[in-house]
């Protein structure tokens, strides 16, 4: 208890001596003048250092307006560069999509050449399935948006999980493809969200979020998975959704070759 | 007044002639203003207790600016010029304050 005292009485002397060292006038050894108005003339020397102090005040301000205007630089072109490169990603993406129809006509015509009639066919009804090829035909459209009053970070957003419940309800009723946003599901598209922003195929969507999928031709009525699943985003979170049965058509995906698959038969063949 | 006027000109030259600093010296600007404030405030309250001298403002801003300039840069060199400045400018703000104070006390008698 009086330790404890003692100590903060020390602590606080510390602390007084610190300031009343560090604090001590310069001026202390000077006497007190008579003429204290009359300075200018005497103190001359005084003035350089004066200009000096403004001199380093003006520098100071100028290379801080600089270092700004520097980084308000470097930002502007950074942003540049991101939209120069993303204009060419769109690019190259845009002849990826052209080859890989090119691929596909160069298939077929090599299979129609053959005469293998079936394996042609098998192949059309396996890109459709597996989202290789574009697809169109009767199914249902569901569009789904945030709450009107939503705000940043809070749960009256779609998060990528309501989206994955939507599409995974839209296979069980028997879809046979599915795109979100012009973006096709594959068997290796991940919908996660990442931040603020909801990823399909490494793409960022917008909202609101459009689920497109062809081979269901019902909305399922009121008691199925789907209307249960809209209705329960819309009281718990004030999810704005509609949807509508109608011909859908989706843009064919990217399917990256099976790195690790090999057929049993034709073992030896493949690398 | 002739010490204000000095200032003033100094800022008005300092925009006309765009002195370049060197990024070396850049870091330590800042640190070297607010010791040159120390001097500035300390030299106005010795105006204000009648008791001026021009060769100790001299020598108080010289030395000021330099010590803390090289106390930032000692720091820096050993990895700790944050902490180095933070302890310079509060001590650089104590004596401010203090006169500060003074000067308060002597303008206002309060």
């Amino acid at each position: 208890m009086s330790a404890a005292s003692t100590d903060t009485r020390e602590e606080a002397g510390l602390l007084e001596g610190f300031i009343a060292q560090a604090v001590v006038d310069e001026y202390a050894d000077v006497e007190p003048s008579r003429e204290g108005a009359r300075w200018s003339a005497k103190h001359w020397k005084a003035v350089p250092a004066t200009l000096a102090i403004g001199l380093l005040v003006a520098a100071a301000l100028i290379s801080a307006r600089a270092s700004d205007a520097e980084r308000t630089a470097t930002r502007d072109a950074l942003a540049e560069r991101v939209v120069e490169q993303n204009a060419s990603i769109e690019e190259v993406r845009q002849r990826l999509d052209e080859q890989a129809l090119e691929v596909d006509a160069l298939r077929t015509s090599i299979l129609d050449a053959n005469a293998a009639e079936a394996d042609s066919v098998e192949l059309g009804r396996l890109t459709a399935l597996t989202g290789a090829s574009e697809l169109a035909g009767p199914g249902i459209t569901v569009t789904i948006d945030d709450a009107p009053d939503a705000e940043a970070g809070s749960l009256n957003r779609v998060l990528d999980r309501d989206l994955q419940d939507i599409v995974n309800t839209l296979w069980q009723m028997g879809a046979e493809g599915v795109s979100v946003n012009e973006q096709r599901l594959t068997g290796s598209t991940a919908i996660r969200g990442a931040g603020q922003a909801i990823l399909v195929n490494y793409q960022p969507l917008t909202r609101p979020y459009v689920v497109n999928a062809v081979g269901t031709t019902t909305s399922g009525g009121e008691d199925s998975g789907l209307q249960q699943l809209l209705t329960a985003l819309a009281d718990d979170y004030g999810l704005v959704s509609s949807v509508s049965v109608g011909d859908v058509a989706l843009p064919a995906g990217e399917v990256r070759q099976p790195r690790f698959a090999m057929t049993t038969e034709a073992e030896g063949d493949q690398p | 007044m002739i010490a204000i006027i000095g200032l003033l000109v100094g800022i008005a030259v300092g925009i006309v002639w765009h002195p370049v600093v060197p990024l070396w010296l850049e870091p330590y600007l800042p640190i070297a203003i607010v010791a040159a404030l120390d001097a500035v405030f300390g030299g106005f309250r010795a105006i204000m207790e009648k008791r001026f001298d021009d060769r100790i403002f001299v020598v108080s801003f010289l030395s000021n600016v330099v010590i803390a300039s090289l106390l930032v840069f000692l720091g820096d060199q050993l990895g700790v010029g944050a902490q180095m400045s933070t302890g310079v400018v509060v001590v650089l703000a104590m004596r401010i304050f203090a006169n500060a104070a003074a000067i308060r006390r002597i303008l206002f008698k309060a």
